[in-house]
């Protein structure tokens, strides 16, 4: 699992690859942890590389969401693979995240 | 409220109106005929005194009158001389005390040829007489009223009254008579006038003497409505009738003026213009000069004896009514009492207190009656209660009876949930729920081998203690034959038959029988007339099991019931119950019926046989919230969890070798996995190996075998972070057991400490803001995933049985469609 981070004008883009569980979550959540507590702005985040998503993963997505909510910013997710987002559908989460088909979707 | 005041106050009230009523009127009959014969009375009262007054004038007045007219006719022979005329004048005066003063007034020239005034008049001064010639320049009589109306009128007349300046103001009137001397041409020619002057001061004093009542007085007109006498002095001479009522604006008295001097009489009542009270006033013409008399007394003076009369009848009325009321008062008391002791002693009887004593009436009369009326109820009454508190004791003992009669048919259905607790391969409950009366639902179930488990549900159609016996009696059949007959068809067949021998009181009964292989699923049912059971199929909609028109038990031997197959697949629920589920009647009278019950049952998401039976009971009860339940209500609920594993079935292959033979041919199917786990998170990686065969070797699509593997890796997850971070423990054991083309069941096994993740459930709208509470966010997944899923804890392990028809199966293409919504 690798992750690397771009800047567009208005909003930062977080892209992941690999798998999403128990084992890889805790580095992502600590990265977002710590663009959280900088200067964070609109955020995206690209899983058009995950393969595989847990509910490890499913929680770093919403405490994400949850804190860039508190502050007013914004997180959008891109590029879901079929099973991936069928896990966010069955944990009922599609209806909560907002969640786009690609990377330019979510930029426009 | 006593009724006694009741019965007097109106007993009095009416007398009283009743006495008050007639009195009045009679009263005031004979008050209005008393006073108008009083008021006639006063009529006749003024009339006869006019009269009188009127005769005393005429007495006085007559005689003066007559001797002037004589003396007039006298004076028509024209031989007297001056000086016979002169002696004449003054004989009438000395001769009459009533005459004060005469004259005879001559025509210009008419005794003395070249004398203008020829008028000798005699008058009183003190004792003398005076005569002396009237005339002159100064004093022209033949102007004067007394000389002019006589001539005018050619009769004697009465001048107007006035008042003598000489002889010490005293009221006096003159009577004046002309006379005629025959001309020498034959004709009678008027030469002059003869008077007589006499006062009024007697006139004045008759007047002044009447007594008309107490303050009633007498007035006199002349006959230009001059008051010549009245009490007021003010008016006498000075002021007219008419004057009068100008001044008081009084259009009646002016009438009364008008007509008075007419000649004309009447009695009249009238406001008295003194004092404003009302008053009579009478008023007829004197025979004297055209004059009037008039009376006027006070009303009330008249009707004084009257008003008296009328006061002193009003308080002898009302003694007397004080006397009558209080009569009618003490004569209703009396008359009322018993019926008030009566009615205390009905008040104390309604209260409870038959004993009573009824008050004793003597007399044979309405009263008597009624208390022997009473005496009799009261009787009646105790007798009645004693019958009744009689049977209650009886009823409430019989009561008793059926309740414990009740109490050991319950107790004869299994109550005990779960049965068997060791066995992994289903999942069973049942519910009975007794209506007030005495039902006759039943349902059963037991093992007929190791393998095959019979469940059972029926109804007797009927109620009360029979039906209580035919159903206690049905349920030990089913038991005995159950264990003798191959199949439920086989078991219906031969207890109807054995139900309908000797079934005096023509009972029936409707039954469900299943009996299911635990190995493979295969049921086999049979249907005496019972409600169709529903079967809920993992990703289906609920439906009823398809069953064949058969009759119901009991009612008639020699009928051969058919049996039917059906294959359960692992996580499918099989639903039974019997029609007072589905005619349960709500408050408004509808009934619960078989497309509610489909939908909650499909609406329940139960993961447990007990799930689905509380919620459909949750939803009956709710349905029927207010209502009476008339009938049983009964679910019997089972779950097919996993046909038996192969270690079972190994284990229990020497006690019966046909059961392990079929589950050997079941299983060439069949690939199993097995997998091992530390107790680290790096089992997740190993788990991708593990299951990575199954993917490559096209068993699995890629949905099923991402979903396989994130089932498992929650679990892993779940058990190595809470259950291994404790300390204890060693490891995972996996066996996934896989069926191509239609299902898979996982056996999870693991010696953390015991945790159910089954009971474990998270709303998903709680996740986003409940950040920190993710607890259950994967075994929701897991139990979202799989279709069937079960925890026991045995042998010091968490064991949990998953199963899950694969999403791509041919024949369950909405399966993806259904997750996905």
């Amino acid at each position: 699992m690798k992750y690397t981070w771009t800047s567009e004008a208005d909003c930062d883009i977080l892209e992941i690859s690999g798998n999403l569980d128990s084992n890889s979550a805790p580095a992502v959540s600590q990265c977002l942890d710590e663009y959280c507590a900088g200067t964070p702005r609109n955020l995206i985040i690209d899983l058009a590389q995950v393969d595989y998503i847990s509910s490890a993963g499913l929680r770093v997505v919403i405490k994400v969401n949850h804190t860039q909510t508190a502050t007013g910013k914004k997180v959008m997710l891109c590029g879901l693979k079929e099973y991936v987002r069928e896990v966010f559908d069955m944990a009922g989460l599609s209806r909560i995240l907002d969640i786009r088909d690609d990377r330019q979707a979510a930029l426009a | 409220m006593s009724i006694k005041p009741g019965i007097t106050f109106k007993a009095v009230s009416l007398f009283l109106l009743l006495s008050v009523s007639i009195l009045t009127a009679v009263h005031l009959y004979s008050y209005l005929v008393s006073r108008r014969i009083i008021v006639d009375m006063a009529e006749q009262n003024s009339r006869g005194i006019g009269g009188t007054i009127v005769h005393q004038i005429a007495a006085r007045i007559t005689p003066v009158e007559t001797i002037i007219r004589n003396i007039a006719a006298t004076l028509e022979n024209p031989d007297l001389s001056d000086e016979a005329i002169f002696e004449l004048t003054r004989s009438i005066v000395a001769r009459n005390e009533a005459i004060f003063a005469s004259a005879v007034a001559f025509e210009p020239y008419a005794m003395i040829d070249d004398q203008l005034y020829f008028a000798p008049y005699s008058y009183r001064s003190g004792d003398q007489i005076v005569t002396k010639q009237l005339g002159g320049a100064d004093y022209r009589y033949f102007h004067q009223d007394w000389y002019q109306l006589p001539r005018l009128l050619d009769r004697g007349v009465w001048t107007e009254p006035y008042y003598d300046t000489g002889g010490g103001d005293i009221l006096m009137a003159t009577y004046a008579v002309p006379f005629y001397r025959t001309h020498k041409d034959g004709s009678r020619q008027p030469v002059g006038v003869v008077t007589a002057d006499i006062s009024l001061a007697w006139l004045q004093q008759l007047l002044a003497g009447i007594e008309l009542y107490d303050s009633g007085y007498a007035a006199l007109l002349s006959s230009s409505g001059m008051f010549l006498y009245h009490p007021d002095q003010q008016l006498v001479l000075n002021e007219t009738i008419f004057s009068l009522a100008e001044s008081l604006g009084d259009r009646e008295l002016w009438e009364i003026g008008k007509d008075a001097i007419a000649g004309g009489s009447g009695f009249l009542e009238r406001v008295s213009y003194q004092n404003r009270q009302p008053s009579f006033f009478y008023y007829r013409p004197l025979p004297v000069g055209d004059w009037s008399l008039c009376f006027l007394f006070p009303r009330a003076e008249v009707l004084r004896d009257i008003t008296g009369l009328t006061r002193t009848t009003l308080v002898i009325n009302l003694l007397g009514f004080l006397v009558l009321a209080l009569a009618i008062t003490w004569l209703t008391r009396r008359l009322t009492r018993p019926l008030i002791n009566l009615s205390h002693a009905a008040r104390s009887i309604a209260g409870g207190n038959l004993e009573t004593p009824m008050p004793t009436h003597g007399g044979n009369d309405e009263l008597g009656q009624l208390t022997v009326s009473f005496s009799e109820m009261q009787r009646s009454l105790r007798d009645h209660i004693e019958q009744l508190t009689e049977t209650t004791a009886s009823k409430e003992r019989i009561e008793a009876e059926l309740r414990i009669a009740r109490n050991i048919q319950m107790s004869i259905l299994p109550k005990l949930f779960p049965p068997y607790p060791e066995r992994s391969e289903f999942d069973i409950f049942a519910s009975i729920k007794p209506a007030r009366e005495i039902g006759g639902d039943l349902y059963d179930f037991f093992f007929l081998d190791q393998h095959h488990f019979c469940f059972l549900i029926g109804d007797v159609s009927d109620k009360g203690v029979p039906a209580a016996f035919f159903m206690a009696v049905t349920k030990t059949l089913l038991k005995v034959v159950a264990d003798q007959y191959p199949d439920p068809g086989a078991i219906l067949t031969k207890v109807n038959n054995d139900l309908a021998e000797g079934n005096e009181s023509c009972m029936f009964v409707t039954l469900f029988i299943g009996v299911l292989d635990l190995r493979t699923g295969r049921l086999v049912t049979g249907n005496a007339g019972h409600n169709p059971p529903v079967r809920l199929a993992a990703g289906t909609e609920p439906a009823l099991l398809p069953s064949p028109q058969e009759p119901l038990a009991g009612a008639m031997s020699g009928i051969t019931y058919t049996s039917q197959e059906v294959l359960l697949a692992p996580g499918d629920f099989l639903f039974l119950y019997t029609d007072g589920v589905t005619e349960a009647v709500s408050a408004d009278g509808t009934f619960y019926g078989e497309e509610r019950l489909l939908r909650e049952i499909s609406a329940a998401g139960a993961q447990r046989a007990e799930q689905l039976v509380g919620a459909v009971d949750r939803s009956v009860n709710d349905f029927c919230s207010g209502a009476e339940q008339f009938d049983d209500i009964t679910m019997l609920c089972l779950r097919f969890i996993a046909p038996t594993d192969r270690e079972t079935t190994a284990a229990t292959a020497d006690e019966n070798a046909a059961s392990a033979t079929l589950a050997a041919t079941g299983e060439r199917d069949t690939i199993t996995v097995e997998l091992r786990f530390g107790t680290k998170l790096t089992a997740l990686d190993d788990l991708v190996g593990g299951l990575a065969p199954l993917k490559t070797d096209g068993q699995l699509t890629e949905r099923d075998h991402y979903q396989m593997r994130l089932a498992l890796d929650e679990l892993i997850t779940n058990t190595v972070s809470y259950g291994f971070a404790t300390g204890t423990g060693s490891g995972i054991e996996v066996t996934i057991t896989l069926w191509p083309g239609h299902r898979y069941r996982i056996v999870y096994r693991d010696d953390a400490p015991p945790f159910d993740p089954v009971t474990v459930s998270v709303d998903p709208e709680q996740r986003s803001t409940e950040a920190a509470n993710f607890g259950g966010l994967g075994i929701s997944l897991v139990t979202t995933i799989m279709d069937a899923i079960d925890y026991r804890w045995k042998d010091g392990h968490n064991v949990i049985t998953m199963t899950k028809n694969l999403t791509d199966r041919p024949d369950n293409d909405n399966q993806h469609h259904r997750e996905m919504a």
